[in-house]
């Protein structure tokens, strides 16, 4: 992919991963039998967002909104950081909405 | 005698006092976003003027008792000084009054007002890890 943020909603929350990590993005399927639907004879099949990652990972999302090419980052301080999950780069807005900046995937996906 | 103006805010049952000059803006029912995987202190992220802004608890952030709830008023307060200063949201019970607080107690970490014992918060060293 190219320069920028790719940003994604996973539990609940706004992140940007560097563009450049991430090699594709990939909707899997996955049947589950549910507990109601057994009784109704049927299987339920959960959809979701992989991100195939430059590395060999993946990384499983709720949804990819956008690539941004330009974001106005605020760097994390000192300060912030320990407050903020573990390889936080930086704070943007995204149509107001406040977006955490990944400096790697290793990091991001321990929430 | 010497005085200071300072925020006072409810933190539950305890009063805090904040420096009114580090005082930007007082907002209730602030839209915040919660952020999964934060540490503990941290409530969420909102935005604020244009600019994504962190909300701390500031209760947690004094050590005081944990909040059951989400604090209903943010006080977006600048934090440390010279280059290392930046804007926060601190989250707060309610935004109380401003009272000219005597310097001569400020050192203490302690003031009484109105017979009432108030922490007074040090702007410039809250949020750092001692």
């Amino acid at each position: 992919m190219t320069a920028g943020f790719l940003i994604v909603r996973r539990a609940g929350a706004l992140w940007g991963l560097p563009a450049a990590q991430v090699a594709g993005i990939e909707r899997v399927e996955r049947a589950e039998r549910l507990e109601g639907a057994k009784q109704a004879g049927e299987d339920s099949a959960t959809r979701r967002l992989e991100l195939r990652l430059a590395d060999g990972g993946s990384l499983a999302v709720d949804a990819v909104l956008t690539l941004a090419g330009e974001l106005r980052v605020q760097p994390v301080s000192a300060r912030l950081r320990r407050f903020l999950p573990a390889g936080s780069a930086g704070l943007a807005l995204l149509a107001g909405e406040p977006v955490v900046l990944m400096a790697g995937k290793d990091e991001v996906f321990h929430v | 005698m010497t005085t200071t103006p300072y925020l006072l805010v409810r933190l539950g049952e305890r009063i805090a006092a904040l420096p009114a000059a580090a005082v930007r803006r007082v907002v209730r029912g602030a839209r915040l976003h919660p952020l999964p995987g934060a540490g503990p202190g941290l409530v969420g992220l909102a935005e604020f003027a244009g600019e994504p802004l962190a909300i701390l608890d500031l209760a947690q952030l004094l050590g005081l008792e944990e909040r059951s709830s989400r604090p209903a008023v943010t006080v977006v307060t600048w934090l440390g000084s010279g280059d290392e200063r930046e804007l926060v949201g601190l989250g707060v019970d309610d935004a109380i009054e401003v009272a000219e607080l005597d310097a001569s107690a400020l050192a203490l970490g302690q003031a009484l007002v109105g017979g009432r014992p108030v922490v007074v918060v040090d702007t410039e060293s809250l949020g750092v890890e001692a």
